[in-house]
């Protein structure tokens, strides 16, 4: 799965550009397909139940597409342009918003609740006037993928928002970052949980919910020191990217990488990258872009290399969003499914149904969709920690179901998309609508066998044949409990037949 | 229900003296393997229907049980802790290998008890451990 997809640019001035050979050839979404070729295009989300509906907040307005960003159309919005769009993950509750208006006025924070059809103004307090921009513009906004009640607002000039309600009520950070030139927010699932605050001279962590921050100290780590772009790779909640440049509007930058959840950084291996901070608007299919203030974007991707090395830098974000201002890098949002959570041990009532992120496969591991989940007595075990066997809490039980596989790695090679399996033990549990395997856990379904009797297979059957012939080393002729009668539950049979394989 | 499932011999195990007829129809010998579900209640017991050389293996437990290691003497028996988890990847590649084929040709035939949905997991947990269910509890997502 990694670096497949498409690449959507917003571009400013230009509309939405468009890769889907991870950067060799671009094409622009906006002349033919629906968007004002004009269009500042402030920032792209792909909804995060749905990845092929994106949104695109322009000064032209909202568009929203169904089909990946091939085609856009406008969306209906509470009035003029949007800038930021994020996605909460509650049910009825998809799409929220802030709004930055092309000209100076209010800004603020909008909440959709039905999937974007209608939105609402939200209570918060922000300035009326600020330094260096005059009217405070919202710059990032980011819900908390632990607890989608949490919602972090950037604004710049003008401080930190957070609300811990879904957004009901609001709170300003207030002197643990003194700099109110808020360039972004982040809040990545870790561990450990972090939110990040990035403004215009460094970046700022915090792992107790924003009660205390550690700087980065850009100026002594980074390269350059105006950073704005943050983003968290899929699937790797610890992995962050953040792009820097020198100034704005910059004349150069890059990307530079966490692996540790923030705490060090590092500039990938990515010869080119350093010249990430503009793109040579010829190489992107027709018009040379202009940055916001008209001189042209200069992130050369005129030679092949460049843009095969661009690919292999966004490779990693799947299905990612490059701003070619270097503004912005938006990661897609992960897939969420509905799961059972354990928080606490103890009795069955600790058995909370959640909606968390979909995993998503590494090169060796498949993702199944999951029809049947099987239970057994060991998962009532592990959740009441019985010996002190519980594993680490929070997690999903469950190591038996079956379904069909949905998405696999890189070098997977034993199953494909589509293949009917039953799952013998899982990276993630089972108890869910989808759950990671490594390849070597999914075994074939026989299509005379359903769901459901495929989620029985492992604990139950591959138990009794690994007691009876690994263990109790059975042989043809002995008496004992045959393999054909294994699916007993809590009754002893002392049947004697034949030991005999299946 | 069980015998359908393939067993030559069917006995209720909540029957008095059930054992015994164990006994009785391996004509006096007892059986060569037990896969003990419920070790704390039956461990001492099993060894009476326990062949010579025969293996207990243990892979159903929920408590301590007292037992006298003299009747694992007398018969150069062997009690075997099962745990799935420890089976090692060339024993489970065996193990599901063996199983797919067993589903493909009719051998296997899981027998489902109850469909739940997700959500309702407590439930599901509570009857898994509940007596008289005969079959597999599932969750639906």
């Amino acid at each position: 799965m990694t670096g497949k997809g498409n690449i959507l640019v917003g571009t400013v001035g230009q509309g939405v550009m468009m890769s889907a050979d991870d950067g060799e050839s671009w094409t622009r979404a906006g002349v033919r397909q629906g968007m004002h070729s004009d269009c500042i295009v402030r920032m792209l989300r792909a909804d995060a139940r749905r990845p092929e509906v994106v949104y695109a907040g322009t000064d032209f307005g909202l568009y929203r597409s169904d089909d990946g960003g091939a085609t856009l159309a406008p969306a209906r919005e509470p009035d003029e342009g949007f800038g930021r769009l994020e996605h909460g993950h509650r049910p009825g509750r998809s799409v929220r918003d802030v709004r930055r208006h092309r000209h100076a006025s209010t800004p603020g924070i909008f909440r959709s609740t039905d999937g974007g059809k209608s939105w609402g103004k939200l209570r918060v307090d922000i300035a009326d006037e600020c330094p260096n921009v005059g009217v405070p513009r919202p710059t990032g906004i980011a819900v908390d993928p632990t607890n989608d009640r949490n919602v972090w607002v950037g604004l710049e000039v003008d401080g930190v928002r957070y609300s811990t309600d879904g957004g009901e009520t609001w709170s300003k950070l207030n002197g643990q970052i003194r700099n109110q030139d808020v360039h972004n927010v982040l809040v990545i699932e870790g561990p450990p949980k972090t939110v990040f605050t990035v403004v215009n001279d460094d970046i700022w962590r915090s792992t107790d919910d924003g009660k205390s921050w550690q700087a980065a100290r850009a100026r002594e780590i980074f390269p350059w020191h105006y950073p704005r772009g943050i983003a968290v790779k899929p699937g790797d909640p610890r992995t962050v990217f953040l792009t820097l440049g020198d100034s704005t509007p910059g004349r150069i930058g890059t990307v530079v990488r966490s692996r540790d959840a923030g705490v060090t950084w590092e500039t990938p291996e990515v010869p080119g990258a350093a010249e990430l901070g503009g793109l040579d608007g010829d190489d992107l299919g027709g018009g040379a872009g202009h940055d916001v203030r008209g001189e042209p974007l200069r992130l050369s991707l005129s030679q092949r290399r460049r843009r095969r090395l661009l690919a292999q830098a966004l490779a990693g974000v799947r299905r990612g969003f490059f701003d070619p201002v270097g503004s912005t890098i938006l990661s897609k949002e992960r897939e969420r499914m509905k799961a059972i959570r354990v928080s606490a041990y103890g009795g069955p009532s600790v058995l909370k149904i959640e909606e968390i992120p979909a995993p998503q496969p590494g090169a060796t591991q498949v993702l199944v969709r999951n029809h049947a989940v099987g239970v057994n007595p060991v998962d009532t075990y592990l959740r009441s920690n019985t010996d002190n066997r519980g594993p680490k809490l929070p997690y999903t039980p469950g190591s038996d179901s079956a379904g069909v596989i949905e998405a696999v790695g890189d070098s997977v090679t034993r199953v494909k998309k589509g293949d009917r399996v039953y799952v013998g033990g899982s990276i993630s549990g089972a108890y869910a609508e989808m759950t990671l395997c490594e390849q070597t856990q999914v075994h074939e379904l026989p299509g005379n066998v359903n769901y459901a009797q495929g989620s029985a297979m492992n604990v139950p059957y591959a138990t009794a044949f690994h007691a009876l012939f690994h263990r109790a080393h059975g042989e043809a002729g002995e008496i004992g409990p045959g393999a054909r009668g294994q699916r007993r539950r809590r009754h002893r049979l002392r049947s004697s037949s034949r030991g005999r394989a299946a | 229900m069980v015998a359908e499932q393939g067993a030559h011999h069917v006995l209720d195990h909540n029957a008095p003296g059930y054992l015994d007829e164990v006994v009785k129809l391996t004509g006096g010998q007892g059986v060569d393997i037990i896969l003990e579900m419920l070790a704390n209640v039956n461990l001492q017991k099993d060894f009476g229907a326990l062949a010579m050389r025969g293996r207990i293996a243990v892979i159903g437990n929920r408590g301590s049980v007292e037992f006298n290691a003299r009747l694992a003497m007398n018969k150069n028996a062997a009690i075997l802790g099962v745990a799935l988890f420890h089976a090692s990847p060339v024993q489970l590649a065996g193990i599901h290998a063996a199983l797919v084929e067993g589903l493909r040709n009719g051998t296997l035939r899981p027998i489902i008890h109850q469909e739940l949905p997700l959500a309702q997991a407590p439930r599901a947990h509570e009857a898994v451990m509940e007596n008289g269910h005969h079959g597999k509890i599932v969750l639906v997502p």
